[in-house]
């Protein structure tokens, strides 16, 4: 009672006092609440991640035992045929070698969604390095480095990473987690040249602010700089960037796996990560006239997942930038 | 603008180059060589192994052996002894295959054809420029339509699809066209059968138009939009001309200029895209033919592929400039 009487006798302090101070983030966050696309596309990779983390007490089965006399079993619903019946106990069916589908889905979000994150981390780091000294360095160095970005744009992503996953499949590289660290890196490698130019750009616009010329005057060291004061108001479009990029990652070791270069399904029942969502798709399409549901429910799956981070994504640059509107 | 296109075409020489050579770099530093690679194809004998590495050069330092599948070597012709110069990919030779042992060159391989058999390079052009054809021909009116109807179901019909067509990329919207048209519905079957001059060509036609077309429509809508709120719209409007010759006339020829920038990454995503579009359809085109040959360590025909690949995506991106260009008087290139 005595402090807001006190403050009732100085108007100022009340307005300082009792309004908290709204920051960017806090700002975009209510707007991003308020799109209704993005929230429905946040709650379901949020679904998917509880369900990758989760997957080893989610799943009925483990995902590659294979049980004796019921491989090809449809979906439980499916009852038509008398020879081969939908059990409740393989809620989606089973596979040609008898496993069950709702079992290897569940494992498959999880690698899915590694595959999805691991190379955009590497792709945010070469990116953001080159774009930042592209950007503040200037002159024959920003040259160089673009120049450089243009040819590695210019060279066909798909057709550079279907030549280095096949280059590498027998070597060691190929071989470690499941040949997955192979697609990391081939990924990484010539996906960053978008981020590279966004945040080249994002440096050249901001080093001109009056902010940075501040902090130069008062003698902050170059790096402090970067660190403290330029990169962080370049993390926006970067955030939106990324959500956009994982979906396509996801979708680009789908299309590699299709190919027969991307990742080997483990047989080891001990894997944590046997199978990905790329795997089910590229078994379900072989398998595509003895049980069309080995495509149906990855392709569901997959779809759902792209479709999620796509409206998050619309919705992350919609409440970040808001002159857009 | 003359001293543009030409610099622009200049700049793909070094970006041509530069591909080979990375593209060579890795297809070498690759373990395995070509004629190890089929286990299930009788093996070589050391002779005649020792010959075909000859023939290829394989033994030359590698400096040579790029230059001469790139450029040119000068060397002996075996039985007359006259030194003479082979040229190479600049001249349009891309190599003997390794996978015929040499007996087949690799444009034979990808541009001959029969009119009874087609050659590899007539499917992955045709599905590719029908792609785009869709894309166009579908995407602009979509695009149009929906602006012109902005805020009605119509509007958010459209763009909620184009939304989801974007999102969902070529590989799932191929997957989800063979379930529903080939399993379900069963109007195509999984496996073409190439003598039918229309049917096999749809899926994948729309499969690999899709996106693009959802990209097109897009940014049709919102540049139609834009056009929408000029002067020079209600100005014609206010003069009392008709609604379809505001349309036709005023605002469509400016409108679709922006449409004419997304054209290249939409050509970009085409041409890469038949790379596996062709592997799910089953389509006898190049893009299968180079993931092979990867497979297969067959040099000649891995460079053709990035070369062929390379140089038309920097012709599609010519071409949308110059086309900007003249559409668009403001823009002037130096």
């Amino acid at each position: 009672m005595t402090s807001s009487a006190k403050s009732l006798t100085n108007p100022i302090d009340l307005q300082t006092l009792n309004t908290k101070p709204r920051s960017l983030w806090s700002d975009a966050l209510s707007r991003l609440l308020r799109n209704r696309a993005a929230v429905v596309g946040l709650i379901v990779i949020v679904f998917y991640i509880i369900v990758a983390v989760a997957a080893p007490w989610l799943a009925p089965y483990n995902p590659v035992q294979q049980i004796p006399n019921n491989s090809l079993r449809p979906p439980a619903w499916v009852t038509d045929n008398p020879a081969r019946m939908g059990v409740p106990e393989h809620l989606l069916g089973t596979d040609t070698l008898g496993r069950d589908v709702l079992s290897r889905l569940i494992y498959a979000i999880r690698v899915s969604l590694i595959v999805g994150v691991v190379p955009q981390v590497a792709i945010l780091f070469i990116g953001v390095t080159i774009g930042l000294i592209s950007g503040f360095a200037g002159g024959w160095l920003d040259n160089l480095l673009m120049r450089f970005t243009e040819i590695v744009a210019a060279f066909p992503d798909l057709l550079f990473i279907i030549a280095l996953s096949t280059a590498f499949r027998e070597t060691w590289l190929g071989r470690t987690f499941n040949g997955l660290l192979l697609i990391f890196v081939a990924v990484s490698l010539v996906s960053w040249t978008g981020i590279a130019r966004l945040v080249r750009g994002q440096v050249l616009s901001l080093k001109e602010k009056e902010f940075v010329e501040a902090a130069r005057t008062i003698g902050v060291p170059t790096l402090a700089i970067l660190w403290r004061h330029i990169l962080p108001n370049t993390l926006a479009p970067i955030i939106v960037s990324t959500s956009f990029s994982i979906p396509a990652l996801i979708s680009t070791e789908a299309v590699l796996t299709i190919l027969g270069v991307g990742m080997r399904p483990s047989l080891d029942p001990d894997n944590p990560f046997p199978t990905s969502l790329g795997v089910m798709l590229t078994e379900g399409y072989n398998n595509l006239s003895s049980g069309p549901w080995l495509l149906s429910f990855p392709v569901i799956l997959i779809a759902g997942l792209m479709l999620s981070f796509t409206f998050l994504g619309d919705g992350l640059r919609d409440a970040l930038d808001p002159r857009e509107r | 603008m003359t001293a543009y296109i030409i610099r622009r075409i200049l700049w793909n020489i070094p970006v041509l180059i530069l591909v080979g050579f990375i593209t060579f770099g890795i297809a070498k530093l690759t373990p395995g060589g070509p004629f190890d690679t089929q286990p299930e194809r009788r093996q070589l004998s050391p002779r005649v192994e020792a010959i075909l590495r000859e023939r290829f050069g394989m033994d030359l330092p590698f400096w040579r052996q790029f230059t001469r599948y790139m450029f040119f070597d000068v060397m002996r012709d075996p039985r007359s002894g006259e030194w003479k110069i082979q040229w190479g990919a600049i001249a349009g030779n891309l190599g003997p295959t390794y996978t015929s042992r040499g007996a087949r060159t690799v444009q034979q391989e990808l541009f001959e054809g029969t009119p009874s058999r087609p050659s590899k390079f007539y499917y992955s052009a045709r599905l590719g420029l029908q792609a785009l054809a869709f894309a166009v021909v579908f995407g602009i009116p979509l695009g149009v339509m929906a602006a012109l109807r902005q805020n009605t179901w119509l509007d958010y019909l459209l763009s909620l699809s184009s939304t989801i067509f974007v999102a969902l990329g070529t590989l799932i919207t191929s997957l989800i066209l063979v379930i529903v048209f080939a399993v379900i519905l069963n109007w195509f079957t999984v496996i073409p059968d190439w003598s039918d001059p229309v049917k096999p060509w749809v899926l994948p036609t729309v499969a690999l138009g899709s996106t693009s077309m959802a990209f097109i429509a897009r940014l049709t809508r919102a540049s139609v939009l834009e056009v929408k709120r000029q002067d020079y719209i209600r100005t014609a409007q206010a003069k009392g001309l008709s609604d379809q010759v505001v349309i036709w006339r005023h605002m469509l020829k400016n409108a679709l200029l922006p449409v004419v920038t997304v054209l290249g990454p939409a050509l970009a995503g085409l041409i890469t895209g038949t790379l596996f579009v062709e592997t799910i359809f089953q389509v006898p085109g190049m893009g299968r033919t180079f993931v092979d040959a990867i497979g297969k360590r067959d040099y000649s025909m891995i460079m053709a592929g990035s070369l062929i690949y390379v140089f038309f995506l920097g012709i599609a991106n010519l071409l949308v400039d110059i086309a900007y260009g003249v559409l668009d008087p403001r823009i002037s290139y130096k």
